[in-house]
């Protein structure tokens, strides 16, 4: 399914403006147990997650080295160990996929701290199945999105937006493929009869985007707000 | 064959069944990732295994 060229041109901007939202991202720092052991010539590390790990995907930083960002469900309190005494008791219940129920979180990993789980968000709803990274401002540094069903989430320590509405994402399991080409995102996945893959949307990005004191300015190449340099200019409210 | 020093890599190991390679520090060689979903007294853990250059 293609979107229609004027939600396209619509999105674009929206994209834009939340890249230029969370462009001074400062996540919150949150302890994580790591456990390392080596033996010549290999070294392990485990990190704990603190809940469910849901999906994971690696990262690329504008300096060249890459982050691991981590989509985590509920955390449940652990059950002690067998025989220590303690009464067993039911397991806790399964997330529900509404939005008043139970909240995700995203967290990012730095290979540079390994003693450090960064907290993003953890307001994602409850029935968000993928994340993905992807490079959407041309800056280097890529851009943490997560896909649930209809939606796909900006999401970043200062904000988390919709920047896609698709009934078909994520239609009939978590797996969702993404391209960049001439300047347009292209997502991927379960088509709504047989198998392989089908093309779910394509958004056209900006070629450029930028905050100038209460203002932002986007560039795309298609027209937005009737201009035809493709070139507009907004204020903030 | 190569030993992954006890990160999990089979079906199922990782969050969707695969295990990664991805190089993580930027020096050419890429490093393993795989999933250790835990258990009722132990939280799930992210697992990365670097093998070192030889010299």
């Amino acid at each position: 399914m293609t979107m229609r060229r004027g939600g396209a041109a619509g999105l674009a901007a929206c994209v834009a403006c939340a890249i230029a939202a969370g462009a001074a991202e400062e996540p919150r720092p949150d302890a994580a147990g790591v456990r390392r052991q080596e033996g010549p010539g290999w070294m392990r590390l485990e990190v704990d997650v603190p809940g469910s790990l849901v999906a994971f995907t690696p990262t690329a930083n504008a300096d060249g080295s890459r982050s691991i960002v981590l989509l985590v469900g509920p955390r449940e309190p652990l059950r002690p160990p067998a025989g220590s005494g303690e009464r067993e008791t039911l397991p806790a219940c399964p997330p529900s996929p509404a939005d008043e129920g139970p909240r995700f979180s995203v967290y990012r990993w730095d290979p540079a701290r390994p003693d450090q789980l960064r907290l993003l968000r953890d307001d994602i709803p409850g029935d968000a199945r993928e994340v993905l990274t992807l490079d959407l401002d041309g800056d280097r540094d890529e851009e943490s999105l997560v896909a649930r069903p209809g939606e796909l989430l900006l999401v970043s320590a200062e904000a988390r937006r919709v920047v896609l509405e698709s009934p078909a994402l994520l239609r009939g399991g978590p797996q969702l493929l993404s391209g960049l080409s001439l300047g347009r995102l292209q997502l991927f996945g379960p088509p709504a009869h047989g198998s392989g893959l089908a093309e779910l949307a394509q958004v056209e990005l900006p070629r450029r985007a930028a905050v100038h004191g209460s203002r932002w300015l986007v560039e795309t190449r298609a027209p937005v707000f009737g201009t035809t340099e493709g070139t507009a200019e907004r204020t903030t409210s | 064959m190569i030993s992954t020093h006890g990160v999990e890599t089979g079906t199922g190991s990782a969050v969707d069944g695969r295990p990664r390679l991805v190089d993580l520090d930027g020096d050419g060689r890429p490093e393993l990732l795989g999933v250790n979903h835990g258990t009722a007294d132990r939280w799930p853990a992210l697992q990365v295994l670097w093998i070192k250059a030889a010299n």
